[in-house]
């Protein structure tokens, strides 16, 4: 096994997503102290960039630039949340359904190909209109209609995984379903479950931002999206007010990216005949 | 005296497309403590599901019928939970593989302490999270130095960087030597090794046979191989399959002496133990899933008679041992 330090050294696509993503998760870590001003206070309106204000003011005074920082916070938070929902669920019918078989496999495979074909984004607008915005809801219902693929990625990799030899001698010796499925087969699918897990993340903020900007997000809580959704209904747009409506959804396009890169390393780390394909 | 192990009538069927594969068709066999038994025959006869069914892990293949006592025990009627407990403490299992059979993710540390947990009865998940790599003065740990000292790992310096390194580390010999010793952490009544010196080159090979060799007079063993000399050097007994049946069974040296058995004199024919030309019965490898009726080795058999072909032949005990063979129904010695 590999030690983590090595891994990121060695790889650059973990290396520069890792950085890219470490950037935006400190920015959000550190906003109270990083941001010039307070997010929410009212200042004077429609202020172009300038050096007190970097990225102007919005539509009711409140620093652009503050802002998009103090945003990072749900967007990431709600996006890690759901993605650590998805993944345990994942994980865990994953795991069952592979290493059990049987009629458990039948009715856990069935389940996850019903929740496979739900389409995510109108279950979430649908589910968020009813249950009001709250950030753990949205968290919680995009994690739980996430889990289906990781469930699946990990399912298959249990099917080879309780063939082997390590799993048989386990028993051999008296291990039963409970020890081997935890020690033997949890340890050996990680590597593919943090690929599946970063991949996941990014798909969970691009559809927080999705339900923010269509105006279903917690208003009271700022977060990429609802600022693309402010600068879309207030006029940012219309005045052509770049500096407000692009940097939120640069950034939330950059962090998408960054956790691609980090899935794209991790999956080239795990399957290495992916790595000489992608050299060739 | 009475037997560690005694299986009688022993039919393991698998359900396949192809149609019903015999894997093992009425076994005998017994085995007192402190005696090594050698399972011989060629690839495919039911040894390794022979002993996969004494752990009750044949699956997907069935028990139909037979039983198997192990230690005043009926092995085919335990439960579940029951079976953990004779896997591994009663019935300790080498297994055939041993570049898979250890988990690329722990260390040999943390495995052998594993096993170490489990041999206490510790099965709970806070003992699973628990189980590493024992160090010095952990419950257990002597017990660790003692067997893998008796391995070859006595130096306290290159036992510490075994226990530290990950199996993808360790040499084939090695890797050997551990799975020997997680089987004997357990402290078994009867130790399996399922084709110990397969995929072992000579060195590591004769290192092997002679820690089995060394094993065999301190504990009950069970050695499957197809190879007459790994026999022939750790057992005190031997049994020959052929067809899913034990065909003869006794003292090693009487049956590799005197064979009767025409299957056993072909087979240490063709490893040249016994002189003869070597006869090579590849030509047609019995078919499992349309057995003939009869012997089962009547189609390839130098000596087949007649009622060979006809009528099973019944097992004839003599002088410590058994044949399986008309050719022996009435009692008869053995005529060449």
């Amino acid at each position: 096994m590999m030690k983590p330090a090595g891994l990121f050294r060695r790889n650059p696509l973990i290396f520069s997503g890792s950085a890219l993503a470490a950037l935006f998760i400190l920015a959000a870590l550190f906003s109270p102290w990083l941001a010039p001003h307070d997010p929410w206070q009212y200042q004077q309106a429609f202020l172009r960039p300038s050096w007190e204000h970097l990225l102007g003011t919005n539509d009711v005074g409140q620093d652009i630039f503050s802002e998009l920082l103090t945003a990072g916070r749900v967007s990431l938070v709600v996006g890690f949340t759901a993605a650590l929902v998805a993944a345990a669920a994942g994980v865990a019918i994953g795991i069952l359904a592979g290493f059990r078989r049987g009629i458990l496999d039948e009715v856990l495979m069935g389940a996850t190909d019903v929740v496979l074909v739900i389409p995510t984004l109108p279950l979430v607008v649908l589910v968020s209109v009813y249950l009001g915005p709250s950030l753990p809801g949205i968290s919680l219902l995009i994690g739980l209609t996430m889990w289906p693929s990781i469930a699946r990625v990990i399912r298959s990799r249990v099917l080879s995984l309780r063939q082997a030899g390590y799993v048989e001698s386990a028993r051999a010796l008296g291990a039963g379903d409970w020890w081997i499925m935890s020690r033997h087969v949890l340890p050996n699918v990680l590597p593919l479950l943090l690929a599946k897990f970063v991949l996941t993340m990014a798909g969970a903020m691009l559809i927080e931002a999705s339900i923010s900007f269509l105006g279903l997000g917690d208003p009271a809580a700022k977060s990429w999206g609802m600022m693309l959704q402010y600068a879309f209904t207030r006029g940012g747009f219309i005045r052509e007010m770049w500096w407000w409506y692009l940097p939120p959804g640069l950034a939330i396009a950059l962090v998408i990216f960054a956790l691609n890169l980090i899935n794209l390393g991790f999956e080239e780390q795990t399957d290495p005949r992916l790595k000489r394909a992608l050299e060739r | 005296m009475k037997h560690l192990l005694e299986v009688r009538a022993l039919h393991v069927h698998f359900d396949t497309p192809q149609g019903v594969v015999r894997a093992n068709n009425g076994i005998n066999l017994a085995l007192s403590a402190g005696n090594s038994l050698g399972i011989m025959g060629e690839s495919g006869c039911g040894k390794t599901v022979l002993i996969l069914s004494l752990l009750r892990l044949q699956q997907p293949g069935v028990i139909l019928d037979g039983s198997i006592w192990f230690d005043g025990r009926e092995v085919t009627r335990l439960t579940q939970k029951q079976m953990q407990m004779v896997r591994g403490r009663g019935i300790a299992l080498i297994p055939q593989n041993h570049s898979t059979a250890l988990n690329p993710a722990y260390t040999i540390g943390e495995q052998l302490g594993e096993t170490l947990a489990r041999r206490g009865g510790e099965t709970g998940l806070w003992h699973m999270l628990r189980a590493g790599t024992p160090g010095a003065g952990a419950p257990g740990y002597e017990n660790l130095r003692c067997v893998l000292s008796d391995l070859g790992f006595n130096d306290e310096a290159v036992l510490r960087r075994l226990l530290a390194s990950y199996p993808h580390e360790l040499s084939g010999g090695m890797m050997q030597r551990v799975l020997i010793a997680m089987a004997l952490l357990l402290e078994p009544k009867l130790v399996i090794a399922d084709e110990p010196t397969t995929a072992l080159d000579r060195a590591t090979r004769a290192e092997t046979l002679d820690l089995l060799g060394r094993l065999s007079g301190n504990t009950t063993l069970m050695v499957v191989s197809h190879e007459v000399e790994t026999v022939a050097s750790i057992c005190n007994r031997v049994a020959v399959m052929y067809g899913g049946r034990i065909v003869e069974s006794g003292i090693t040296g009487q049956v590799f002496k005197n064979p009767h058995h025409p299957y056993t004199r072909i087979l240490l024919q063709s490893q040249q133990l016994i002189r003869g030309k070597p006869v090579s019965i590849t030509a047609g490898a019995l078919d499992m899933v349309s057995f003939p009726p009869g012997c089962p080795f009547h189609p390839f058999c130098p000596q087949a008679m007649p009622l060979c072909s006809i009528e099973e032949p019944q097992e004839t005990v003599s002088d410590g041992g058994s044949v399986c063979c008309h050719l022996y129904a009435g009692g008869k010695t053995c005529s060449k």
